[in-house]
């Protein structure tokens, strides 16, 4: 049990450094870390709320327009 | 960009060799045989971004220093305003402050002993991102796959070393003059029979300085209304060289014969660009091996270009010899070719003689004419007592057995560790026989996480990036060494597994990516 929590935080952190990898942001400094990402999240999260607000409605009428 | 496509067989092999030596081809294409496998497209995609959001961060710091919100820490041009021309150029400055200086902990590292198979890094540590370091004093042992110590003869105790300590005590160190002058000492002469001998040309001559060999050597053998041809991953002292000599040069592309014919025909059809007339003569610049690819020069097809079209060629064998041959002779000697065939051979004495500096050899006409007529040798001061005994030394145990092991020793670690890499599934350059392993990894960030932890695993490595390469394809550099043991191979190759699968660096897609316990 104890086993696997821990294997699983081991991802975790090997998803962060993958992300702090392939986005250079390893060679940053932290503040400039935390810049970034709240600018990257801020942008996924009015994507994903935008779509969830949106989308029903807007997939309803196209379908309604097409038929 | 140069297309990176993948050559397994030199396909000029079949046009250049007829049906009766069909056995001496597949010969050929052993010795030749080299990979440069293509950069995957996500490796590609991902290393541009990277570089993408460094240039902002860059933007960004570099407006909070311009509006004094931050201090600037870099070098800064004094006379700016003064309307001098700038002294720094401006993108080359940027990535210095932006990029270069974030990640410089890993460049630079200054060693604290000999550079043998195992040594001893100063440990440095920044506070303020690696602007200022300062030293604690302690020491970190790491095994060697930096330096360039192809025979391993970068060592304190052994044959050579004592021979150097005896030179030292009867010539002491500096000659105090040149050598056309009164700096001439019998080692001078005998150092020149003895490369000479070992290289199996009429004469030779040599400098203080590998560098300087190429730079101010050129210009002595080229000059205004030649033609120099040159590969066009040539070393920054052959380039060097080329522009100081005054001559017209134009590249080919890399190891590529066609593109080489290709080029030498229009020079000769064509002439002089404007005037069309004949140039007075061509020189083929090649590589024996080139440092940051591992691939060897095609000679065999060069020498046979050469002759056809009547060009000189010169060769330099800064990584190869010593290190490459059945007796350690350089390229000439690895595919068995006459060595009065290549004009001028060029070699170094710092990286397989545990030495510093370079020689020229050939004809004994064309080593006069270089010793009235080159700056190297006239203004120069001769080489030091002991960096001489120690090629004189190093030179005669080549000849003997003990010489032969450290040969094979090296052929054998090359061909080991480059096989376990590949079946691993990491993209490695270059020919499969040759002691320089260059691993590509691609992504900035993964290229200082790889150094970072392979030091932490007890491993120094070289890694480049952009500007010594080209913008995507950073790489670590692998120098192997013929006093590398089984063992410290097994150790690097281990610590190489667990560090690429911790930042996933197996982009090959030829061979299955594996974990070393399962070869």
């Amino acid at each position: 049990m104890l086993e696997s929590v821990r294997r699983f935080f081991k991802f975790i952190h090997w998803l962060y450094l993958q992300y702090l990898l392939n986005t250079a942001l390893y060679m940053l400094e932290p503040w400039e870390r935390a810049l970034f990402s709240a600018f990257l999240f801020a942008i996924i999260s009015t994507a994903l709320y935008s779509a969830f607000v949106f989308l029903p409605h807007h997939v309803r009428s196209m379908i309604q327009f097409y038929s | 960009m140069k297309s990176t496509n993948f050559r397994m067989v030199n396909k000029n092999v079949e046009i250049n060799y007829d049906n009766n030596n069909k056995s001496k081809s597949i010969d050929e294409d052993d010795l030749q045989c080299e990979e440069f496998e293509e950069t995957p497209l996500y490796a590609a995609v991902l290393t541009y971004i990277s570089y993408a959001i460094l240039c902002l961060f860059g933007w960004l710091r570099d407006f909070l220093r311009q509006s004094k919100i931050e201090k600037k820490r870099g070098a800064v041009d004094p006379n700016a305003s003064l309307g001098f021309v700038p002294l720094y150029q401006s993108y080359e400055s940027f990535y210095t402050r932006n990029m270069y200086t974030r990640v410089r902990d890993i460049f630079n590292r200054p060693i604290a002993s000999v550079p043998g198979p195992q040594f001893e890094l100063t440990e440095r540590i920044s506070d303020d991102y690696n602007w200022t370091y300062r030293y604690t004093g302690k020491t970190v042992s790491a095994i060697n796959l930096g330096s360039y110590n192809y025979l391993g003869f970068a060592e304190k105790t052994g044959p050579c070393a004592i021979d150097t300590i005896n030179g030292l005590k009867s010539y002491a160190i500096a000659n105090c003059s040149t050598r056309s002058e009164i700096g001439t000492q019998r080692y001078h002469i005998e150092l020149e029979q003895l490369v000479a001998e070992f290289l199996g040309v009429e004469s030779c001559i040599a400098f203080g300085m590998g560098f300087a060999t190429n730079a101010l050597n050129i210009p002595v053998i080229a000059s205004k209304g030649d033609l120099i041809l040159s590969d066009e991953m040539n070393h920054i002292s052959l380039i060097l060289g080329m522009r100081l000599s005054g001559a017209c040069y134009q590249t080919f592309e890399h190891n590529d014969m066609n593109d080489l014919e290709k080029k030498l025909r229009a020079a000769i059809v064509h002439g002089h660009s404007r005037t069309n007339r004949p140039w007075k003569k061509i020189i083929i610049v090649v590589e024996g091996v080139y440092s940051m690819e591992g691939s060897i020069c095609r000679l065999p097809q060069l020498i046979e270009l050469k002759k056809k079209y009547k060009a000189y060629l010169y060769m330099d064998e800064a990584h190869s010899i010593g290190a490459m041959g059945k007796s350690g002779r350089g390229i000439v000697d690895y595919f068995n070719v006459n060595s009065n065939d290549v004009d001028i051979l060029m070699g170094t004495f710092t990286k397989s003689f545990g030495s510093a500096g370079g020689y020229i050899a050939g004809k004994k006409s064309l080593i006069d004419h270089i010793r009235v007529n080159s700056h190297a040798h006239t203004y120069a001061s001769s080489m030091s007592a002991p960096i001489v005994q120690q090629i004189i030394s190093s030179l005669q145990l080549l000849k003997g057995p003990e010489g032969q092991k450290r040969i094979n020793q090296l052929a054998d670690n090359a061909r080991y560790f480059r096989r376990k890499l590949v079946d691993m599934g990491f993209i490695i350059y270059g020919n499969k026989y040759s002691p320089v392993v260059p691993m590509l990894l691609y992504m900035p960030a993964r290229v200082t996480r790889f150094n970072r932890e392979m030091l932490r695993r007890g491993i120094a490595v070289v890694t480049v990036g952009f500007p010594a390469t080209k913008l995507l394809e950073a790489r670590v550099r692998f120098c192997l060494s013929a006093a590398h043991t089984r063992q410290m191979l097994d150790a690097a190759l281990e610590a190489i597994d667990e560090v690429g699968t911790d930042i996933s660096l197996r982009y090959s897609t030829r061979h299955k990516p594996q974990r070393l316990k399962d070869l």
